[in-house]
């Protein structure tokens, strides 16, 4: 089963997308900050990484240059979740390695969509 | 003991007393409302275990359960509905698509966006909360048809009435609400200019006529807020409006404002009115202000000027100029590497300063995917 890292404060859209994502078929192992999202992703690597841009503590960015400074996480496959004002984030996502962004607020088919492309290209 | 004595004992020992029972009688109200509120918030969750599961199954794209979960919604009781009705709220704001026409569409069904309209045009001093409330419902529904009475509400007495109106107007999105929120950037009754430019922005392409229109306006807050919001929101054809507040406007503030609005819209048609701005005989801020705008705008035909100014008396000036030179690619790179070594100290230490960062910066990239990362980006901007 393919698992998604998940982490995300916003309780309402952490359980949208994992109820959403789990409803698709994946494995989601989701976290409210990032420090627990990156344990989580150094203790057993998952498939793709779903990062919210800002949480509090360590934010989506981080965990993101962190997992990409880890040889083990290097290539792991990292959507960012950002908010519209935040799209100079994007930017900053994507010089540390992000391989795509979804912009809240978001439709959840729209999000399935992006996850299943990122695992294909991947793939590929 | 004397019978003065007794008697200032006894007064202390009842003052006491009072406060003593004031005191206790403060502490019973404070645990009452703690544990009320807890009770409150522990019945809360517990209703909305059982709801919040039917409202995740309004996203499951499966057209079976969805139909089921809005009926089960739909048929909550009041009660029910009042301890749902946040989160379906907060939810609004963050998804879109067909989640979101569903959600908005549960409020149609239960009269709540009925309500709510109502309830905005409630009047009296003590109605303030829900005609605010109304409004930031409308706001969040996204309710079209409320555009006008929330354009009405913008005239309201009350501040917190005015704050929600113009939230809800940005979120509603009708470009007809840009004047009227353009207007309580002036006269009496105003709204903050953060919650109104925000509200602006929100509204898109469609109110850009206005927007020119206001950055001849009377009052330079407006005016201000106009050619901000057009910088921002990438309206090319506003550029010889702000080419023409950058070059004549009576506020400085104004014109620093134009010049950085038209180094972000990136047009041919900037560089020549904003080099002219960097000449030595206007506002050294304006001219800083200018100097950075030409590397936002990305002019490589303004890289000799640039160079000039690295070796301009003001510091932000020759700063900005370096920054400028540094963003302009292998062009402005040759001249930052020209000035290390043309032997003036001053021109030599801000490019040596901008060239460092750079080097830092391009060391922290992640080798083997700048180039992805490079095409992904470029692909934002186009």
């Amino acid at each position: 089963m393919v698992t998604v890292l998940l982490a995300e404060d916003d309780p309402d859209i952490r359980d949208l997308v994992t109820f959403k994502l789990r409803q698709q078929g994946y494995e989601v192992r989701a976290f409210q900050d990032g420090l627990s999202a990156l344990a989580s992703a150094r203790d057993e690597v998952p498939d793709l990484a779903l990062l919210d841009v800002t949480m509090p503590g360590m934010s989506g960015l981080d965990v993101c240059r962190e997992l990409r400074a880890d040889p083990a996480t290097a290539n792991l496959p990292i959507i960012l979740l950002t908010a519209r004002a935040q799209e100079s984030d994007i930017e900053t996502g994507f010089s540390i390695g992000a391989d795509d962004y979804v912009v809240k607020p978001f439709s959840p088919r729209e999000l399935v969509s992006r996850v299943q492309a990122v695992l294909a290209r991947i793939q590929a | 003991m004397t019978a003065g004595t007794a008697s200032l004992s006894g007064v202390i020992t009842v003052v006491v007393l009072i406060l003593a029972g004031c005191i206790g009688l403060l502490g019973i109200l404070i645990v009452t409302s703690r544990v009320l509120r807890q009770w409150r918030e522990h019945r809360r969750a517990a209703l909305n275990a059982l709801t919040r599961t039917w409202l995740l199954e309004l996203a499951t794209g499966d057209d079976a359960r969805v139909a089921e979960a809005r009926r089960r919604v739909a048929a909550l009781d009041q009660r029910q509905w009042k301890a749902l009705e946040p989160t379906v709220v907060s939810l609004l704001a963050k998804v879109k698509g067909e989640l979101r026409s569903s959600l908005v569409s549960l409020f149609d069904e239960r009269g709540t966006t009925a309500h709510a309209r109502h309830g905005l045009a409630s009047g009296g001093r003590f109605r303030q909360v829900r005609r605010a409330r109304a409004a930031a419902l409308l706001g969040s529904l996204g309710n079209q048809d409320a555009w006008a009475p929330l354009c009405a509400a913008l005239e309201d007495r009350s501040l917190a009435v005015r704050i929600a109106a113009a939230r809800a107007l940005g979120q509603v999105g009708v470009a007809g609400a840009a004047r009227p929120l353009l207007g309580k950037l002036a006269g009496s009754r105003r709204v903050p200019s953060d919650i109104v430019a925000y509200a602006l922005i929100q509204l898109g392409p469609g109110a850009q006529g206005d927007l020119v229109h206001a950055v001849s306006h009377a009052e330079p807050l407006v005016r201000a807020v106009a050619v901000e919001i057009l910088g921002r929101t990438g309206a090319v054809s506003a550029v010889q409006a702000l080419v023409t507040v950058l070059r004549g406007d009576r506020s400085e503030e104004v014109r620093i404002r134009a010049a950085r609005a038209i180094g972000r819209l990136g047009t041919p048609a900037g560089v020549a009115p904003l080099l002219a701005i960097t000449d030595a005989g206007e506002p050294t801020a304006l001219r800083a202000a200018a100097a950075a705008a030409l590397g936002d705008l990305g002019a490589g035909a303004a890289t000799p000027r640039l160079e000039r100014l690295l070796h301009d008396p003001a510091y932000h000036v020759a700063h900005n100029a370096a920054s400028s030179l540094l963003r302009l690619g292998p062009a402005g790179e040759a001249g930052l590497t020209r000035a290390v070594t043309g032997g003036e100290i001053q021109a030599a230490a801000h490019a040596m300063e901008v060239l460092a960062i750079a080097s830092v910066e391009a060391a922290r990239r992640p080798r083997g995917r700048t180039r992805q990362a490079t095409r992904r980006s470029k692909e934002m901007h186009r």
